[in-house]
């Protein structure tokens, strides 16, 4: 055990183990740290661990397509009949503007609010997740996305505007759509929730499911 | 020398728990997936994405021929309500929209393989760095915007499948041609003048071999969306008080 304490030219041994011990324990933790700055910036936004659920989403869009198909070879044959084609025209303006944004609209769904003080690119990721997810109508803070409405702008002192009003928390995201898909789109395993628990320190929030959200126009 | 020690099993366990943390991080590993079901899950995707271009085509030919029926009906009740209609269709995005505006080019790296690539890979773009574009020119107030002829509409999402980026649930592959109507001098301001603007994408740009481009187009047309709209949820407040 002699040769543990010293070396032939008098240098203990166990100096040099601390310095490789250092070293190594210098590159882990650069390694580390720029794994986890990758992985959130880039990979970490688009996790391709949810697959199945994309495939999922793949079949329910083309099951949504083929009823839409049905719906426009109704009122194709509609268009036939003076009377009904008067209605027809009627029922696409009254679904356009409920698209549109032009009118109140309400509906089941849940509510999602987040108390800490998050960035632009996370507005941007739920919302793109709760429309992955089926959500028929959004409005956070009160203000439904429609397609007149802006993007989400970053300040420079970090604050987020949306619609020329700044966002503050708590955050409040109204969603209209299937409680349980909408849920398991963000609360899904490494899904944003997951990612964002794993980004903000204390990250705090509240899923609630609702029978009835109420949109009003602005 | 027992202060050495102890210093020395703590740096020990540092090190252990470290590479602990290295191991256990949650972050997908292509080889450890069966290649097997990996293929199953690209075949079933493809045959998914396959079905949708046929429905969407349906969809647009059926509209094509409502227009026309309707267009042919001329009581004034009708005529009436077709401008109305056909505003709201522009809003919607159910009309094809013409104008000045550009178009942003992006790919991947040239020395990338989509097809071959780590969990991390920095060089091809993925479906955060266009959800990020296209709010950029939301922001800039585009008054509409397509990917690869996919036009966009509110509702519209844009995801990661594997190593390919599903837009209105179709599926893209690079490169990704953003064409948008709008104001060109805007967005190359706020891109040339806004450091944070597309910050991580610049970036990688500059370091990883991305390549992104933007030119100005006098003339863009963007084409109608051929997708379905969901209202199986959502209700007209002024119906239901009709109701009531």
């Amino acid at each position: 055990m002699k040769f543990l304490h010293k070396k032939s030219d008098g240098k203990p041994t166990w100096m040099i183990l601390l310095g490789l011990t250092g070293m190594l324990l210098g590159f882990l933790v650069i390694t580390q740290g720029r794994y986890f700055t990758n992985y959130v910036e880039t990979e970490g936004r688009d996790s391709n661990e949810n697959i199945f659920r994309k495939i999922q989403v793949l079949k329910t869009g083309n099951d949504e397509l083929e009823e839409e198909i049905k719906v426009l070879n109704e009122q194709l044959a509609d268009l036939d009949d003076q009377t009904l084609s008067i209605q027809s025209i009627e029922n696409e303006i009254a679904k356009n503007k409920i698209i549109s944004g032009n009118v109140d609209i309400f509906g089941p769904g849940i509510e999602l609010q987040i108390d800490t003080e998050i960035n632009d690119i996370w507005f941007v990721d739920l919302t793109n997740e709760f429309f992955a997810a089926g959500a028929e109508a959004i409005a956070i803070n009160k203000i439904r996305l429609v397609d007149s409405v802006s993007g989400f702008d970053a300040l420079p002192n970090g604050q987020v505007m949306l619609n020329s009003i700044i966002l503050k928390p708590p955050y409040k995201f109204e969603v209209i759509g299937d409680k349980k898909a909408l849920q398991g789109g963000i609360e899904n395993p490494y899904g944003i929730i997951d990612k964002m628990k794993t980004t903000f320190e204390n990250f705090s929030y509240t899923l609630t499911e609702k029978d009835r959200i109420d949109m009003v126009i602005k | 020398m027992k202060a050495v020690k102890i210093v020395s099993v703590c740096a020990g366990i540092l090190v252990g728990v470290l590479i602990t943390v290295q191991f256990r991080t949650l972050v997908p590993l292509s080889s450890s997936y069966p290649l097997d079901q990996l293929q199953a899950q690209k075949d079933l995707i493809k045959e998914y994405a396959d079905e949708e271009s046929f429905l969407k085509s349906r969809i647009v030919s059926i509209r094509a021929k409502i227009d026309e029926k309707i267009a042919r009906n001329n009581s004034t009740t009708q005529i009436a309500n077709l401008e109305t209609l056909n505003q709201l269709k522009e809003a919607i995005g159910l009309t094809a929209l013409a104008g000045p505006g550009y178009t942003i080019e992006l790919n991947d790296s040239p020395f990338v393989d989509r097809e071959n690539i780590n969990g991390d890979e920095q060089g091809i773009v993925y479906a955060a760095d266009l959800r990020d574009v296209v709010n950029l020119l939301r922001i800039q107030g585009a008054k509409g915007i397509a990917i690869n002829n996919e036009r966009l509409i509110a509702t519209s999402s844009i995801s990661s499948v594997g190593n390919t980026i599903l837009v209105n649930n179709s599926h893209l592959v690079p490169p990704f041609s953003i064409s948008a109507v709008g104001n060109y001098g805007e967005i190359s301001l706020r891109l040339e003048s806004d450091v944070n603007a597309l910050h991580d994408l610049k970036q990688r740009v500059k370091e990883n071999g991305i390549k992104f481009s933007i030119k100005q187009n006098n003339h863009i047309i963007l084409p109608i969306y051929n997708g379905q709209f969901r209202l199986k949820f959502v209700q007209n407040k002024i119906t239901e008080n009709i109701l009531n």
